[in-house]
């Protein structure tokens, strides 16, 4: 009896699973919310600890961690923008980032600014660990303007380290 | 076990009916939004990378089917064993990422990620709904079509 039940329930786990999976790959298939299973996930079980940028203050910057950039990243509804030089950006930046070189601001500025949304989040990043050019770059949105502004200081080499979708630009781009 | 004991058929049905609902419940935000739900598998910390999604499709499915039986009556038992095994498991992830002091949204219930969860109460909600599970397991008898004598 006990057997019986055992063996059931686990039919009925198998079954289950199975039948889920098999909708879920019709619900890719025509769009219906489904998710693919080799969707890309950033192993965070070792819990790290965010490194915090030297001038970092914690009254204007808003720092955000692999895993919040890439759950905006997932939603959608975010511009990245990456503030490292144009050849570092072409070498690779995260998929959909728009390139704006903080240190060359003013040559940047006015192709990306159609792009933004003041209701919209925006992420800058740069090299990653050692570079303050995405605070700096951040700070400068927020005196323009620009409210929703976070930083993702783990920048390019977290995103990339994590496996996360990445892009590159063709060099004859220029 | 005390075969004497026959606890009402007509109370069972109604725990049945209230676990069952339960699971039913929590599965439905989560089958609506697969992703949302992988998130929150994936604030918890504990899944490898590559397990994520396919934790986010099975579960929920489980829930909904062995909650579904549960009430109808098919492999009621076997549906009780499902749901305890579910909660067993549930209770130690839970306990675990309260040990380690992360911060998430439970997925319970919902795929909300606006409150943080208070994980301990979560545990209790969880540990009551386990002994719902166990009584309903040991005392649920399916009709008997035929006696059989012994």
């Amino acid at each position: 009896m006990l057997m019986k039940v055992m063996r059931d329930a686990v039919l009925m786990v198998i079954a289950s699973a199975v039948l889920f999976l098999i909708l879920n790959q019709g619900r890719l298939a025509i769009g219906l919310n489904g998710l693919p299973l080799d969707t890309p996930w950033p192993d965070n079980r070792q819990k790290i600890e965010l490194e915090i940028p030297s001038s970092y203050d914690s009254q204007i910057d808003t720092l955000i961690s692999l895993e919040d950039a890439y759950n905006l990243y997932l939603s959608g509804d975010v511009i990245f923008l990456d503030a490292r030089e144009e050849e570092e950006y072409a070498e690779g930046h995260i998929k959909g980032a728009l390139n704006l070189p903080f240190e060359f601001w003013d040559d940047y500025w006015e192709g990306v600014e159609p792009y933004l949304d003041p209701q919209k989040d925006i992420v800058t990043y740069c090299g990653g660990l050692d570079c303050e050019l995405s605070l700096f770059e951040a700070r400068e949105l927020k005196t323009t303007g620009y409210e929703k502004v976070y930083t993702f200081f783990g920048g390019w080499q977290q995103w990339e380290a994590a496996g996360l979708p990445i892009a590159k630009t063709e060099t004859d781009n220029e | 076990m005390n075969r004497d004991f026959q606890p009402d058929q007509k109370k069972i049905l109604f725990l049945r009916i209230i676990l069952g609902a339960l699971f039913i419940f929590a599965s439905l935000d989560k089958i609506v939004d697969p992703l949302a739900f992988s998130r929150i598998i994936h604030h918890y910390r504990l899944s490898p990378p590559g397990m994520i999604s396919f934790t986010a499709i099975i579960i929920p499915g489980i829930e909904l089917i062995a909650g579904l039986f549960l009430i109808i009556g098919f492999r009621a038992r076997a549906s009780a064993l499902v749901i305890n095994a579910l909660l067993v498991f549930f209770i130690i992830v839970l306990a675990i990422t309260a040990a380690r002091g992360i911060n998430v949204s439970c997925g319970c219930f919902s795929t909300s990620t606006a409150v943080k969860s208070n994980l301990i109460l979560r545990i209790v909600e969880d540990i009551g709904m386990l002994i719902l599970g166990l009584y309903i397991m040991i005392f649920y008898r399916p009709k008997q079509h035929f006696k059989v004598s012994s």
